[in-house]
């Protein structure tokens, strides 16, 4: 290739890549410089592009509405719990599946516990608020939504857990059981470490799905609890939406998931990439 | 301290919808404080009696004890053995002196005590400069000998060693085959040496068990399992270069009582080999007309001029000979034997220094034969060979087992 043709080649790649930054990232920008204006601006018929007074202080204002501050703890707790009960079933369940697969029910079982997460939730929605609506916690907890969640992330947390422990060596369990450790040992100590990235990666997917959760979250709480998912269309009332408001408060929304991803970053990587290089 | 019995054991694995069977009717009874190779090629069944014998994997049917008390039941961490995996299996989140440690720190020894024996493991398997690094950064052989040297930091009742120096240079692996039976002497532990490599099981064990197939050949010292192979199996697995086998029909010299000679089948082919009448004997009793003959190369010597060889040699023949003849039994074998002869055209000489080993042919039937480095014997020269007749082992051609 000749060496304008290749300079060529580049400028386009990059042009294409500009382009593409621009629209990905045109949302925050758009979402950001909103949560800065004041309600009158984010109204104007022709928009700015740039505040004309800033107001930082929407940030604080969110808070206002002491339930809005609730509803990120809410939403912390069910998403925090969630993928702690996700994280325990999903570590013994794929456990069992990569080392008994036999005892365990095998391949089908490991699928048919899979394949749940392929089904569309729309479809059980209302059965769903019917069968909650029969326990003693109801519909409206956080126990609930902990409950529900398992549905989604068990399968993800059980199969990708199963395909970690079946790359962690059998032998080096064996080797500690010769070494005189109990299985239960052997299983904490010795393994356990091993798929430890895998597990923070799991958790991370796990706890950003019940975080972000909505279509049953909508259903399902609302009074005694509230995520903030279900907060954020309450900006709007009657013909005005707080455009401001509801931008600073999504922000705020999106900061946990961007500082988990931040400081777990390293595991996530080594996690993802478990099962494609062996040590 | 364990005397270590086997008795009829067998492993099935069960594997998608056919079932493999690894081990068959196994039997094999190791002293207390022996040291015993299992040597076998590949796929043999090693590795599934060794995880029976320390309690990794279910025993199909028969039974392991321990100085005769039955351990089928008992789990691993209770038979008290110690096992260097074929996969190292080291832990990868410690350093190599943690690695070394870690069965004395389960056994809750002292932490004076366990630095002192972790020095001392890491200074005969010579990896003190490696101490304080991640398994993950080790070549194989490094990972090996870490793997070994955890193995054998402890004195339980019996070590198992897995195939422990496939990936260890050869200059290293003499001196540690060295080291390894120095331990032995030491401790006086049971050992189970498993290979595929019967250099190593030759020189390290008091007794090797020959395994193909998933079933046990033969058990013995080195001395029997090359002077009286169980059958053609062990035959040509023990030894280097391996046995020549050659398709033979007894015919009787005069009226049947006399010498008997085993002719080589093949159209163009025209080697006999002689026979002890006594052997003879024992080859018509079995009823059969055609067997399996073996002679080691090492035991084909180059007559005549192209020989050069000194009296010396033609002593050494001597003496192998009577320890073969010992082996057999029977004096009398002994007085009726006289020098064999055949004759082959050299194809291959192949000069390794120490030795050299002459491919030959005679007709269709190409063989082998060891020489002197300083032969003459030239390709495409014709050749004598002399063998003494004791050697010449014959099989049977159905069973494949040793019949004289
Ligand atoms: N877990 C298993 N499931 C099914 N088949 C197995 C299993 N382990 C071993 N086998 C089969 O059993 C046979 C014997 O295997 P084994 O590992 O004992 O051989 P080996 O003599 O140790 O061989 P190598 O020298 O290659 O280590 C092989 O055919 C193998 O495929
Ligand atoms: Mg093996």
């Amino acid at each position: 290739m000749s060496d304008s043709s290749y300079r060529l080649v580049r400028g386009l790649l990059l042009a294409f890549l500009g382009l593409w930054l621009l629209l990905t990232l045109f949302p925050f920008y758009w979402q950001i410089i909103t949560a800065l204006k004041d309600a009158a601006e984010t109204n104007r018929t022709i928009p700015t592009f740039w505040p004309e007074v800033w107001h930082p202080e929407n940030f604080k204002l969110v808070f206002a509405e002491r339930s809005n501050l609730q509803a990120l703890i809410d939403s912390f707790v069910i998403a925090t719990g969630n993928t702690l009960a996700s994280l325990v079933l999903g570590t013994l369940a794929g456990y069992a599946f990569a080392r008994f697969p036999r005892q365990a029910g095998g391949e089908n079982l490991a699928f048919w516990i899979l394949s749940n997460r392929m089904f569309p939730p729309v479809a059980v929605l209302v059965p769903m608020f019917f069968l909650f609506d029969a326990t003693p916690w109801g519909t409206d907890s956080h126990l609930s939504l902990i409950i529900l969640y398992l549905v989604f992330n068990m399968p993800l947390a059980t199969w990708l857990m199963m395909v970690f422990f079946r790359d962690a060596p059998r032998e080096l369990e064996e080797a500690a059981y010769l070494d005189g450790y109990t299985p239960i040992k052997a299983f904490f100590k010795v393994t356990l470490p091993l798929v430890l990235p895998g597990m923070i990666s799991v958790a991370m997917l796990c706890w950003i799905f019940a975080w972000n959760e909505y279509l049953f979250a909508n259903l399902f709480v609302g009074t005694a609890v509230k995520t903030f998912t279900i907060v954020i269309p309450t900006f709007t009332h009657g013909s005005q939406t707080l455009w401001n408001l509801q931008m600073a408060f999504s922000l705020i929304a999106m900061l946990p998931p961007l500082v988990l991803f931040i400081v777990l970053r390293r595991y996530m990587v080594r996690g993802l990439s478990l099962g494609v290089v062996k040590g | 301290m364990a005397r270590v019995t086997l008795t009829d054991v067998n492993k099935i694995y069960p594997s998608r919808g056919e079932t493999v069977h690894a081990v068959k009717d196994l039997n094999l009874e190791i002293e207390d404080g022996e040291f015993v190779a299992l040597l076998g090629p590949s796929g043999c069944g090693k590795t599934s009696t060794l995880r029976m014998i320390v309690g990794l994997e279910a025993i199909t049917s028969g039974e392991i004890a321990f100085d005769g008390r039955r351990v089928n039941e008992l789990d691993p961490q209770r038979r008290n053995v110690a096992m260097a995996f074929e996969t190292y299996a080291l832990y990868p989140s410690f350093t190599v002196a943690e690695n070394l440690a870690f069965p004395l720190q389960v056994m809750g020894l002292a932490e004076a005590e366990r630095t002192a024996k972790v020095r001392e493991m890491a200074a005969m398997l010579r990896l003190e400069d490696i101490l304080d690094q991640s398994p993950g950064a080790l070549s194989g052989g490094q990972q090996q000998r870490v793997s070994l040297g955890r193995a054998l930091i402890r004195e339980p009742a019996a070590f198992i060693l897995d195939e422990v120096m496939s990936h260890i240079d050869a200059h290293l692996k003499f001196r540690m085959l060295f080291d390894l039976k120095r331990i032995h002497r030491d401790l006086g532990r049971t050992m189970i040496y498993v290979t595929h490599d019967q250099v190593e099981a030759l020189a390290l064990a008091d007794r090797v068990a020959v395994m193909s197939q998933a079933e046990l050949r033969q058990v013995g010292t080195r001395n029997e399992l090359y002077h009286r192979p169980a059958d053609v199996f062990v035959a040509d697995f023990i030894g280097e270069p391996p046995t020549n086998f050659f398709p033979v029909c007894l015919r009787a010299a005069g009226n049947g009582a006399g010498p008997a000679r085993l002719h080589v089948e093949g159209e163009d082919s025209d080697l006999v080999f002689d026979l002890a009448p006594a052997r003879a004997a024992r080859l018509r009793e079995t009823g059969a007309e055609r067997f399996i003959a073996g002679i080691r190369p090492q035991n084909l010597h180059l007559a005549g001029a192209e020989a050069n060889v000194d009296v010396a040699t033609v002593a050494r023949w001597g003496a192998a000979a009577a320890g073969a003849g010992a082996g057999a039994g029977g004096a009398e074998e002994r007085a009726g034997s006289r020098t064999g002869e055949v004759t082959a055209e050299v194809t291959i000489s192949e000069y390794l220094g120490e030795r050299v080993i002459l491919t030959l042919r005679n007709g269709s039937r190409v063989f082998r034969a060891l020489a002197s480095p300083e032969t003459r014997a030239a390709r495409g020269e014709r050749v004598r060979l002399r063998y003494d007749p004791q050697n010449v082992m014959v099989f049977s051609a159905s069973t494949e087992a040793l019949i004289a």
